[in-house]
């Protein structure tokens, strides 16, 4: 597909689009805290790859140069603005009538989308790739282009800052949460 | 906090991390995508990586072995010596009818006795 698309194929490409497209936008999307631009950014990194497909090297690799780029991207373009919109993901509106219950869930949500956007860009994008993506601690390093131990320690710093924050406001989850996994 | 231990509460990070906003493609995303790749080129800067041939080892060696062979082969024979200039074979001989090298060590007595001519 790769040499296809170096030949301009675009099938070939749509094809490639289908495949790997998702994920880019999810990673983006989480990296730029749920922003209107997410869309623009995933599909930058895309025309890159379209513009220069000489780049990979290999097949295998595609997938981590993608979200290279793409994670390199949105830091960029959020660095750019002077203000994230970080509160537009508690703006998700849902058109259907709510119940208290899920007001409830909809206010954890919040909370959980608001503690992951406070995170620094590259423990974010550690978070991202391993517990979203579910890229193994040697892909997201791949694609960060750091060390294993690097990786690790981002994610330590991560979910360490993550509970902090968490479990300020939600300490009664936490206790239910923990007791159903006890 | 304390009475979490670390297991537990990765526990509960991770249950709570599920419920984070599950994102979700926009309706032609994808389509409008492929109508960008559509109004931009290709470029062709870079170069595309072609591994070197690889040399076999032998075909090398295998001249080279067989060349110090003869090279060996014909310096321990007489045959070619007539084919080599007079200069080198002459001075070889030169050299191995010296039976008494010059040690200078006659030179040293006389200078002793004086004689410095």
């Amino acid at each position: 597909m790769l040499l296809a698309s170096a030949r301009r194929d675009a099938s070939a490409f749509a094809e490639l689009v289908s495949r790997y497209y998702k994920p880019v936008y999810r990673m983006v999307w989480r990296m730029m805290n749920g922003n209107a631009e997410t869309e623009d950014v995933a599909q930058e990194a895309f025309v890159k790859l379209w513009q220069n497909p000489a780049q990979i090297r290999e097949a295998r690799a595609l997938k981590g140069w993608l979200m290279r780029v793409a994670s390199n991207l949105a830091i960029d373009r959020l660095r750019r603005k002077l203000h994230a919109d970080i509160d537009a993901i508690a703006e998700v509106a849902d058109p259907r009538q709510v119940t208290g219950a899920e007001l409830e869930e909809q206010a954890v949500t919040a909370r959980v989308n608001q503690a992951i956007a406070s995170l620094p860009e590259r423990q974010k994008l550690a978070v991202t790739l391993v517990y979203f993506e579910g890229m193994s601690n040697i892909s997201a390093a791949s694609v960060m282009e750091i060390s294993v131990d690097a990786i690790e320690s981002l994610l330590t710093r991560g979910k360490r800052a993550l509970r902090e924050s968490l479990a300020e406001d939600w300490r009664g989850l936490l206790d239910e949460l923990s007791s159903k996994a006890g | 906090m304390e009475k979490y231990d670390e297991t537990r509460m990765d526990a509960a990070l991770e249950k709570l991390l599920t419920r984070a906003t599950e994102p979700s493609v926009p309706e032609g995303a994808e389509a409008r995508l492929m109508l960008a790749i559509q109004s931009v080129g290709q470029q062709v800067n870079v170069v595309p990586f072609q591994p070197r041939p690889r040399i076999q080892s032998w075909t090398v060696g295998l001249p080279l072995a067989a060349a110090l062979a003869l090279g060996i082969y014909i310096g321990s024979k007489d045959t070619f010596d007539a084919y080599l200039p007079d200069a080198i074979t002459d001075g070889v001989s030169a050299d191995m009818s010296d039976s008494m090298p010059s040690t200078g060590l006659d030179d040293a007595e006389s200078y002793a006795e004086g004689d410095v001519t």
